[in-house]
């Protein structure tokens, strides 16, 4: 298990980019499911489970409803204790 | 030993991992097609069993039906399940949806109303394999039944009578019988796989309320794992026999070194780490799994601890071959593989010596090398991880085959020791019952149609499905069970006839002798047996095939050496007309036909 | 050529006169656009063959200044030369400069018909024609005298910050003089009222409570006083939300904003509905909020309370004030970032964003767009609304 870690900037980006199979450098604050296409319910199910994975923490069913974009992720992580 | 220190990939790599599975990126792979059909959501499980089919050997290639569809799929003969021809079927029903009331109220019933719930859920379990069994070929995995979270009497349930765990043990007696009746079909044991990660960490609340998800991520690993694992048991054979060094894996330390009385093996640590190692390993023998030892030492000092040593569990006659002596371990390795009359991608190995393992690695890569950890405390689980002995279902022949091949060894040496052919043929006093195919033998048959290499006429690999199929289509399938004095050889032949267009005319299309009964004339007998029986089905002719594989030179000359003519000149295509003379013999093996072949005993029959 | 100003109404003896020099290329214009190159009027030679000194400039040429006259001056656009009756008395030569009068003789309201003599005299005060017209002069179908918005004067209440702030900037960018009523934020208010001033436009702070009826009152008439006039009320000032739970509600907590958005309102309106009805125009904008619409958030009655009954007002100004030319109509944006949402966490107000179809919260700006509309001349038939801006939630 990872243990809780700082995030780089890009870590996030990195991150989410591993879990579409997209290019880093096209994930923005703004990336959301309308702009990702491979972003569907399935795949937000993965990013859920591979941000607890990568950053070690837990997220309630709220969070998971509220991961609307890249910017709400990096906050609801910050309110984890991960800063990005 | 904590699994969770074993080093796993990261959701994010394990992704990664799958899309290039996917993607075709990974040479060497088995395709296996597979068709899930849930109650729940399965998708998610996508990745894991893609990777883990992949350490496997085998590219997964999986179409999840939409959830809660199991009747639309399976009874639509145009479904997209059935349009995917798939090589196996998974059904995974869980008690919370097709019986809510029992999983989760169960208070509320009454024993009638439990029972009623039950056969309802039996019936629609057999309903939806029985109709797949008539409109596919797959294999067909059926997930049994975990106890649901709910403990409805709490700490009280466990000692009432009709409790919900005892029903859930109905259910699940219920799911092993339903496979039984059906060949190709088997239990996956879900029940099993939860326990092991544990009901409190299978399921992650919000992907069920969400997602109508039932597994969290470590759940979902597991079953990657674990559904690999079937998948492997399904297209791969297990291993045969299981090949063991013996310094610092079955006693702690070098017998050469410590002598009898310095190694590890007893009650105290950690002797008796290696001793309940050894217990693991006589019951993998029960199994149906050879052992085998191959290590460099001294054989008499080796056969001295095997006998002497008091805490030794393992015996020299549990061995059926040791190789000991100071050979290389790949050669001695080829050596066992010939004496037990086995290709090496029969054998696995144990071995604590990682140099070993990466020399017999790259001398041999068709064995299963087991990945050993440095501590022993971790042997058994390894040993069970490796899935190496991985079967779907266990014949009779698995539970007796260690004491088969013990019983040939003795034949053997009475043959060395035997001034003719004849004398000893004679000496073992063999009996032979030749019955026809049943739902009891279907397994064995199969398992002999499979593999059976080097006395096999056409080499065709029917699946115990498809032999069932050719059954019920008006085939005469015939086994043969050899015994003699030293004892069952078991069902070790096999005979299947077709209807060659027309009642008069047959075509035999399978006809195999298992290698360890070669020379000893139960193929003429099984051969007379058919015969008869086919003449008795009203043929006048009888066609056979010889199909060459490279491996069955030994059988070219079968059909020539009982009265088939050859019709072509090519040695392939044999035929022989069935008038009412003599049907070949052996002088040496009594024949005993099973029941149903009773009425169709002539006057020459014994 | 000279033209005296028409003032809006027409009285029988108003004259119009207009002088018009006859050179040659007139006439050759006249010649081409009309076809007429009868000699007489093109060529000197021919011209004294029929017996003429000079050229002769087509009678016709007289008509199409009389033309001019009627059309642009008396009466002006919108004029119909219903018949005309013309008696050429001398010819008017090249080079000759003649001098039209019109005379208003007579004018009938009720038809919107004018009898009008028509005379010309050339530069020997020799009379060259003489007659008679008959002109209807028609209104535009909606008397739109209300002046374009660069003269109109808007009082935004509180208009120092946030929402208010927004919109006193972008009436001021229309070209209206806006007011900026503040409470407490003296020196935001200022400080936007430079910020309007430096770009151009212009703009006045004013300090009022308008909780306090009286304030109200003086708020709007300093505004009339100092500005000439008052076209628009904008009404956007609010307390502070405050959260009060349902059982916990008392009247007081409501009074803070009943006395500021509806006895704001009303003294306001007081003051200002006079000179709206007088001008025939006037523009009430209220700000409402989309918590009206729709399932209301928890712990908000005070504050709904207040709304619901400006709201109540809105639509009996938009009744009663309407035939004077007067539009009463309320706006309720969605949550918009700025001071009142400062409390509400980033992380609400962004998942609120993105699940909004248009994917973004409101901003002051599309508030201030929506009002500057409202205000306009243009949206002179939108009254009694209340416009949602929430971007489609």
């Amino acid at each position: 298990m990872t243990l809780r870690t700082a995030a780089h900037p890009d870590q996030l980006a990195r991150v989410i980019a591993a879990v579409f199979g997209i290019p880093a450098d096209t994930v923005t604050e703004e990336s959301r499911p309308e702009t990702i296409p491979q972003w569907d319910s399935m795949s937000h199910i993965n990013l859920v489970l591979a941000l607890e994975d990568e950053f070690g923490v837990s997220f309630s069913a709220e969070d998971m409803v509220e991961m609307l974009s890249v910017r709400l992720i990096r906050l609801i992580l910050a309110e984890r204790g991960v800063t990005a | 030993m904590d699994r969770s220190d074993q080093p796993h990939s990261t959701v994010t790599e394990l992704l990664s991992a799958a899309r290039q599975i996917e993607a075709g990126a990974v040479p060497h792979l088995r395709v296996v097609k597979v068709g899930v059909l849930s109650t729940v959501t399965v998708e998610t499980l996508r990745p894991s069993l893609v990777v883990e089919g992949a350490a496997r050997g085998l590219w997964i290639r999986p179409y999840f039906a939409p959830f809660n569809q199991l009747e639309q799929q399976v009874f639509d003969a145009r479904s997209p399940l059935h349009a995917c021809e798939p090589d196996v079927v998974i059904l995974a029903m869980r008690l919370e949806e097709i019986a809510p009331r029992m999983a989760c109220r169960f208070l509320a019933l009454a024993d009638e109303e439990v029972q009623r719930e039950l056969a309802a859920i039996e019936e629609r379990l057999t309903s939806l394999v029985a109709r797949l069994r008539r409109t596919t070929q797959a294999a067909i995995l059926v997930c049994n039944y975990a106890s649901p979270t709910c403990w409805p009497a709490g700490l009280a349930d466990a000692s009432r009578e009709e409790s919900l765990t005892h029903a859930v043990h109905l259910a699940n007696q219920a799911v092993a019988r339903c496979c039984r009746q059906v060949p190709g079909a088997y239990v996956l044991d879900y029940a099993r796989i939860v326990a092991e990660v544990g009901l409190q960490r299978w399921s992650d609340p919000k992907l069920w309320y969400l997602g109508r998800i039932p597994f969290g991520a470590e759940a979902q690993r597991a079953l990657g794992r674990w559904l690999a694992r079937y998948l492997r048991a399904v297209c791969v054979s297990p291993c045969k026999c299981l090949v063991l060094d013996l310094d610092n894996t079955l006693w702690g330390g070098g017998l050469g070194e410590e002598g009898l009385g310095g190694i590890a093996l007893g009650e105290d640590y950690p002797g008796n780490v290696y001793k309940a190692f050894q217990r693991r390993l006589l019951a993998l023998r029960d199994e149906g799994v050879l052992l085998a030892a191959a290590s460099k030492n001294d054989e008499r000092e080796v056969r001295d601890v095997l006998a002497r040593h008091p805490d030794a569990v393992l015996k020299a006659e549990h061995f059926a071959v040791m190789e000991i002596g100071w050979h290389d371990k790949a050669t001695s390795l080829r050596r066992i593989a010939q004496q037990l009359r086995l290709g090496v991608e029969a054998l696995a190995v144990f071995d604590d010596s990682a140099v070993e393992r990466a020399w017999i690695r790259s001398q041999l890569p068709e064995v299963t090398v087991i990945e050993v950890p440095e501590d022993p405390l971790g042997f058994i689980q390894a040993l069970e991880d490796s899935g190496a002995f991985d079967r779907l279902a266990l014949s009779p022949e698995d539970l007796t085959r260690a004491a088969a091949y013990q019983q040939d060894q003795q034949r053997q040496r009475v043959q060395a020791q035997s001034e003719s052919v004849e004398e000893f043929l004679s000496g073992l006093e063999m009996r032979a019952t030749i019955g026809c195919l049943s739902q009891e033998t279907l397994p064995r048959v199969a398992q002999l149609v499979a593999k059976t290499n080097q006395f096999n006429l056409t080499s065709r690999r029917h699946s115990a499905q498809a032999i069932q199929a050719m059954v019920d289509a008006g085939a005469v399938a015939l086994w043969l069970r050899l015994a003699d004095r030293f004892g069952d050889n078991g069902l070790v032949g096999v005979a299947i006839a077709l209807p060659d267009g027309g009642p008069w005319r047959w075509r035999i299309d399978t006809f195999l002798l298992s290698c360890r009964v070669i020379g000893r004339g139960a193929e003429t007998a099984l051969l007379g047996v058919l015969l008869r029986r086919l003449r008795a089905r009203g043929a006048r002719e009888v066609l056979g095939d010889y199909v060459p594989t490279g491996t069955n030179r030994l059988a070219a000359t079968f059909y020539g050496r009982h009265g088939f003519a050859d019709v072509d000149g090519t040695g392939r295509s044999w035929s022989r007309s069935l008038g009412a003379e003599d049907l070949p013999l052996t002088a040496a093996i009594a024949i005993e036909a099973s029941d149903e072949l009773v009425g169709a005993r002539t006057p020459d029959g014994p | 050529m000279r033209t005296t100003e028409a003032p809006d109404e027409i009285a029988v003896g108003r004259t119009c006169r207009a002088t018009f020099a006859v050179d040659a290329s007139v006439v050759d214009q006249f010649a081409q656009l009309s076809g007429d190159r009868n000699p007489i009027h093109v060529d000197a030679a021919e011209a004294r063959q029929f017996g003429f000194a000079k050229p002769v400039a087509h009678g016709a040429l007289l008509m199409t200044w009389l033309s001019k006259m009627i059309g642009m001056d008396v009466p002006g656009p919108g004029a119909l030369w219903l018949d005309q009756s013309v008696e050429w008395v001398r010819p008017v030569f090249v080079g000759d400069v003649i001098e039209l009068t019109l005379t208003v003789d007579q004018v009938s309201p009720a038809t919107g018909v004018l009898r009008l003599s028509t005379r010309a005299t050339n530069q020997e005060g020799k009379i060259v024609m003489q007659g008679a017209a008959r002109v209807k002069r028609s209104e535009k179908l909606a008397p739109s005298r209300a002046a374009r918005a660069g003269s109109l004067v808007a009082l935004v209440t509180g208009g120092s910050r946030g929402i208010g702030a927004a919109i006193a900037r972008r009436l001021a960018a229309d070209g209206m003089t806006v007011a900026v009523a503040y409470r407490a934020s003296a020196q935001q208010a200022h400080a936007l009222v430079e910020e309007i001033q430096g770009r151009g436009g212009t703009a006045k702070a004013f300090a009022a409570d308008l909780a306090d009826p009286r304030s109200a009152g003086d708020l709007a008439r300093d505004v009339i006083k100092t500005c000439g006039r008052l076209d628009v009320l904008v009404h956007g000032a609010t307390p502070p939300l405050q959260a009060v739970k349902l059982p916990d509600l008392a009247y007081r907590h409501l009074e803070p904003y009943l006395s500021t958005y509806v006895g704001g309102a009303l003294a306001l309106m007081a003051e200002a509905v006079p000179g709206m009805i007088e001008r025939r125009f006037g523009r009430f904008i209220v700000l409402g909020t989309a918590a009206m619409l729709g399932v209301p958030p928890p712990h908000w009655a005070a504050y709904l309370v207040a709304k619901h009954a400006l709201w109540g007002l809105v639509r009996s100004m938009a009744a009663e004030l309407g035939p004077s030319g007067i539009t009463s109509n309320m706006v309720s944006p969605g949550m918009t970032a700025t001071d009142l949402t400062a409390t509400i966490p980033l992380r609400a107000k962004e998942v609120e964003a993105l699940r909004n179809p248009m994917r973004r919260l409101a901003t002051p700006d599309d508030t201030a767009e929506l009002v500057a509309f409202l205000a306009s001349p243009a949206a002179g038939y939108l009254n009694g609304a209340n416009l949602p801006l929430t971007g489609g939630a």
